[in-house]
């Protein structure tokens, strides 16, 4: 069937079959590797991607019903944000995760990443607390999260400074 | 990629939608946080996914004179915003995970009636009533008696659930959902909604919905029964409760032993009416 949809900006249009799940088409169809799948079973949240600005599971829904949406993945998180905010070309969360080494073997990072800017949209200066609660739909194996929290608070101080939320939208707000 | 092929359509209208279902083996789909992963493990295999995501009526929440009508596709983050009783925001917010609750639906809850799920429960407690629409025309069933087992509902195939009917919240009443998560698949051991209606220091009207404990989300009729008439101290709540898992058949699994979920039970009740119970008095 026709799927059109917007991908990181760019438009897309595929003929695709129904069964085929978001994150095949964005995979296998669009080269789109960093969006990764974990379990199969819509727990690990490592297929996270951005659906009109929200956090979803790219394996848990049918490309189909994506359908005239627009989506972001890790490869297009940079572009949301201007240049000057960025920092060695990578969007202020994937900094954060860089610098505070929030990340070990990196599978878990595009889900958990995507996962953190859904949080930082809605609150701009979560606690540990609100952190922990923000990424429950991501599994990490590795880091045993702390630093993935630190990540997070992190860039969002970044982006207050900046005075944007993580998808580059103006935010106004007094300063901390 | 889900094993198994299938068709796929989007109507615009309910009829249209009804339609579709009238065809074999076809199954609706609405935000697919539940049905995506028995496709994907083969546990459904339809030949038709009829997509209702473009019916406008079944969107929204509309106040009348004295029920609340929440559409179908009413997703859980809008539920755990702005539901009209706290019950149905916590449960809304208790249920997976954030990026299951933006595309998860409460008709899709109600109509996949999970043994474990969150929203039936607090659905028990308020006494919802299920609206359908199908080829003969309109229903509206009892939540109580439109969850007929695991996985198993009063809707017929080429039914849609189109919306619930919940109660005005009038003063005096109140009402919460508290749940034991299994640590990882957040699914409640053990979870209960209820809620209260006090007048002049009396419980007038209670409502008890209990999940994740027996083969289904049960409302608890007899514990229900006993708190009628009590101020809701804490020995009319032990004594109700009692009687909470009467009849049912509690089960043990790897992750609780039927005596720690009626153990769990019994607290996740105590706390969700003492909750609902502060709320009411306010």
């Amino acid at each position: 069937m026709q799927l059109e949809l917007k991908v990181n900006g760019r438009l897309v249009r595929r003929d695709v079959e129904p069964r085929t799940l978001l994150v095949d088409l964005l995979r296998d169809e669009l080269a789109l590797t960093g969006t990764k799948v974990g379990c199969d079973t819509s727990q690990c949240g490592a297929c996270t991607v951005l659906l009109d600005g929200h956090a979803v599971k790219s394996c848990n829904m049918l490309a189909l019903q994506a359908q005239g949406c627009d989506v972001v993945t890790i490869e297009g998180l940079r572009d949301l944000v201007p240049e000057e905010v960025r920092e060695e070309g990578l969007h202020p969360l994937q900094a954060a995760f860089w610098n505070e080494d929030g990340l070990q073997c990196g599978y878990c990072t595009p889900g958990m990443i995507l996962s953190a800017c859904d949080l930082l949209k809605e609150n701009p200066h979560p606690s540990e607390e609100e952190v922990r609660q923000g990424i429950e739909g991501n599994i990490c194996r590795c880091t045993g999260y702390q630093p993935i929290v630190f990540a997070v608070r992190k860039a969002a101080d970044v982006l207050a400074d900046a005075g944007i939320d993580p998808l580059g939208l103006p935010r106004q707000e007094a300063g901390r | 990629m889900i094993p198994a092929a299938f068709r796929y359509e989007r109507p615009v209208t309910i009829h249209e939608a009804i339609e579709l279902l009238g065809q074999p083996e076809a199954k609706a789909l609405a935000g697919g946080q539940s049905l995506l992963p028995l496709l994907r493990l083969r546990m459904a295999e339809p030949e038709l996914l009829v997509d209702l995501q473009d019916i406008p009526e079944l969107r929204g929440m509309r106040h009348d004179l004295d029920q609340i009508w929440v559409g179908a596709f009413v997703r859980h983050v809008e539920l755990a915003e702005s539901a009209p009783w706290r019950v149905l925001r916590e449960a809304a917010e208790a249920t997976g995970d954030r990026q299951v609750r933006r595309l998860g639906t409460i008709g899709g809850a109600t109509a996949h009636a999970d043994p474990a799920g969150d929203l039936p429960a607090a659905l028990l407690a308020l006494h919802a009533v299920v609206e359908a629409v199908g080829p003969a025309g309109r229903r509206e069933i009892p939540i109580d008696r439109f969850i007929l087992g695991p996985l198993t509902t009063e809707l017929a195939p080429d039914e849609v659930l189109t919306g619930l009917r919940l109660p005005q919240p009038k003063s005096g009443t109140g009402s919460s959902y508290r749940k034991l998560r299994q640590k990882a698949s957040g699914f409640a051991l053990a979870g209960v909604g209820a809620m209260v209606r006090i007048e002049a220091g009396r419980c007038v009207e209670v409502g008890i919905g209990v999940t994740g404990v027996g083969l289904q989300p049960y409302a608890a009729e007899a514990a229900e029964g006993r708190l009628v008439g009590t101020p809701l101290g804490d020995a009319d709540v032990e004594a109700a409760l009692e009687a909470l898992l009467e009849g049912v058949d509690v089960q043990e699994d790897a992750y609780a032993s039927a005596d720690y979920r009626a153990k769990m039970c019994r607290l996740c009740a105590t706390q969700a009416l003492e909750s609902a119970r502060a709320e009411a008095l306010g």
